[in-house]
């Protein structure tokens, strides 16, 4: 199912690389396409090196930090392309059309400020409020992430709040310009699995409150189908299957999702052996020619050796890159 | 958490740290409060003017009406003793505020620059500066500026800045690898808000625990550069032009040179002594 209305963020073979001493590139994203439409939840899944992150980070503009560059393809934000958008475009972009959740937020507060001069600032940056009702209005975004006893929140700093609690400040400030777009980062990796769906469930619900477009980034294909409506697969890099969740949840058309799928303990069956996807996920600068999950596929054929990564096709209603596909069976 | 919240007290808000204070740092302070007051109540009750010459009869040894004496120009050793508290400690408030403020800001600009040649001839510049011996660089800038204590306050903050850069950056460097910095650049936040609300609160403490230790050596340095003719000039009463021109009667008229000694010294551990107490409890 693809959106009728013209797409919020479209990448389009998006490709990013490591910039080495010497010049050397060093891929880390190959050619991920994505589509997010407006009041849409798109997930992002892989496993750790898959180029999740990175792909986050071109999206919010930071890449130079990380020392890489795109290579290739584009990214479209009303008609504007963010690949080449230059720091002070960014500047413009960053924070206020995109927002943005951080990784690892247990440490994303400032630890000398107090929540509320957090906040105030946040609210004062986005500009939407008089400096008068900036306070007002750091209340009003925590009681809207549902922090219990806000007005007590507000004077104490990141040491006296639980990890759920700072995620929720990080996420009120990100909240604050009422960005068009959020991206959340593995957002609840830190945090204990009780507060994980609370958080998840918060981000959904703030996301269609705001009528706001979501990407949701995670090693877990179940955190993203609580709140997503739309999945991209990567693996080493590239994308595997995308398509819409109603589709690929009970019907994964790429070995890999579907390894992603019956890995997890709650689809493991009492008294049998929990199965795992074998051997490791391919480093970067060493992803094998061919389809890149081959030498950890169950059902691979010499076929899928030769030649590079396979390009994503349309087939069984979503988009996949194993070129297999018909010989998948229900997990 | 105990940790935390105590080092926080102690960095936003200080008084309310002194309430709870170590023995450590009420002994500093039980030594230079007096000294602070004398030096502010001495030079402005007492019968005798701490600079004319000739008033007194010359090289009286310690008595009732001389608590400390009287120099070779026959002026009182305790009124000048006391003038000069009130002039080496302002000249080393400034001595440390100045390069302080000044090295921790450009310390914390290098340390969060993106551009890796800003901050790479910065540091030529800063070690090149702490590479020279103090004592010379600082003579060398006293006979750019000339003497006195514009020529004093000069040399320390173009040298001393130096060593505070060095340290903020340090710490910067630490800051600008933090989560909450790559989260108000993902906020949009502009550069100069980053560094002026979230870079500096944490750089600056660290800047004040040395400063503390620092104000003992800014005595010694200006009491140091007077005893060696490169400071304050005569008849100005300061510690180290006293000693100096107590040097020649050592063994005839000791309490020239010993009494603004004895003042510095004990002024120097009093310090000493409160910054080692802060710098404690900001740690535990």
């Amino acid at each position: 199912m693809t959106a009728t209305v013209t797409p919020l963020l479209q990448v389009e073979d998006l490709s990013v690389a490591f910039r080495k001493p010497g010049g050397r590139l060093l891929p880390v994203v190959d050619k991920v396409n994505l589509t997010v439409g407006v009041d849409r939840a798109h997930g992002v899944v892989g496993e750790s090196g898959s180029g999740k992150t990175m792909l986050c980070r071109t999206l919010i503009g930071t890449l130079r930090r990380h020392g890489a560059v795109v290579t290739g393809g584009r990214i479209l934000l009303d008609g504007q392309d963010l690949a080449r958008a230059d720091e002070r475009a960014w500047r413009k972009i960053r924070g206020r059309v995109i927002g943005y959740v951080p990784q690892s937020s247990l440490a994303s507060l400032n630890p000398v400020l107090s929540v509320e001069t957090q906040l105030v600032e946040a609210v004062t940056v986005a500009g939407r409020t008089s400096a008068r009702d900036a306070r007002a209005e750091a209340l009003r975004l925590l009681e809207l992430v549902r922090i219990p006893r806000a007005k007590q929140v507000l004077g104490q700093r990141s040491h006296e709040l639980s990890g759920g609690m700072r995620q929720r400040v990080i996420i009120a400030c990100a909240l604050a310009p009422r960005p068009r777009l959020l991206i959340a980062d593995e957002p609840t990796t830190a945090l204990d699995v009780t507060v994980e769906h609370k958080i998840l469930e918060l981000i959904g619900d703030v996301r269609r409150e705001f009528g706001m477009s979501l990407i949701l980034v995670s090693h877990d294909l179940a955190v993203v189908d609580e709140v997503c409506d739309e999945v991209v697969v990567m693996y080493a890099g590239a994308s595997v299957e995308a398509g819409n969740l109603e589709r690929i949840r009970p019907e994964p058309r790429h070995p890999y999702t579907r390894a992603l799928r019956i890995s997890r303990v709650d689809s493991a069956h009492p008294g049998q052996d929990l199965e795992a996807i074998g051997g490791e996920a391919p480093s970067l600068g060493a992803w094998p020619s061919g389809c890149r999950f081959w030498p950890r596929c169950p059902m691979a054929q010499d076929d899928c050796r030769p030649d590079g990564q396979p390009p994503l096709a349309w087939f069984a209603g979503r988009w996949t890159a194993c070129i297999h596909a018909d010989l998948m069976e229900r997990p | 958490m105990a940790r935390s919240t105590d080092a926080d007290r102690v960095i936003r808000k200080p008084f309310a740290a002194l309430r709870g204070l170590d023995p450590e740092s009420r002994w500093g302070l039980a030594v230079l409060v007096p000294i602070i007051l004398l030096g502010s109540l001495v030079p402005a009750f007492s019968p005798y003017h701490p600079e004319v010459a000739g008033t007194g009869i010359p090289l009286q040894p310690p008595d009732l009406t001389h608590l400390f004496g009287t120099d070779d120009l026959g002026r009182d050793v305790f009124v000048r003793t006391f003038a000069a508290a009130q002039l080496d400690m302002t000249l080393a408030f400034l001595g440390v505020a100045g390069p302080l403020l000044i090295g921790t800001f450009i310390g914390a600009v290098i340390g969060t620059t993106k551009w890796p040649l800003v901050s790479g001839a910065w540091m030529i510049l800063i070690d090149a500066i702490n590479a020279f011996p103090f004592i010379a660089i600082t003579l060398a800038i006293v006979a750019l500026f000339g003497s006195g204590p514009q020529g004093i306050l000069a040399a320390l903050t173009l040298t001393n800045w130096a060593r505070y850069a060095k340290l903020a950056r340090a710490r910067a460097l630490v800051v600008g690898k933090s989560d909450y910095f790559f989260a108000t650049r993902v906020l949009g936040y502009s550069r100069p808000r980053v560094l002026l609300r979230h870079v500096l609160p944490n750089v600056y403490s660290e800047s004040l625990a040395y400063g503390l230790s620092d104000f003992v050596f800014v005595i010694l340095v200006i009491a140091g550069l007077s005893f060696l003719g490169a400071g304050t000039r005569p008849p100005t009463p300061e510690w180290g032009a006293m000693m100096s021109d107590g040097r020649l009667f050592l063994t005839t008229a000791w309490w020239i040179a010993v009494f603004p000694g004895l003042a510095l010294s004990v002024t120097a551990v009093g310090v000493a002594l409160v910054a080692d107490g802060l710098e404690r409890r900001s740690r535990e």
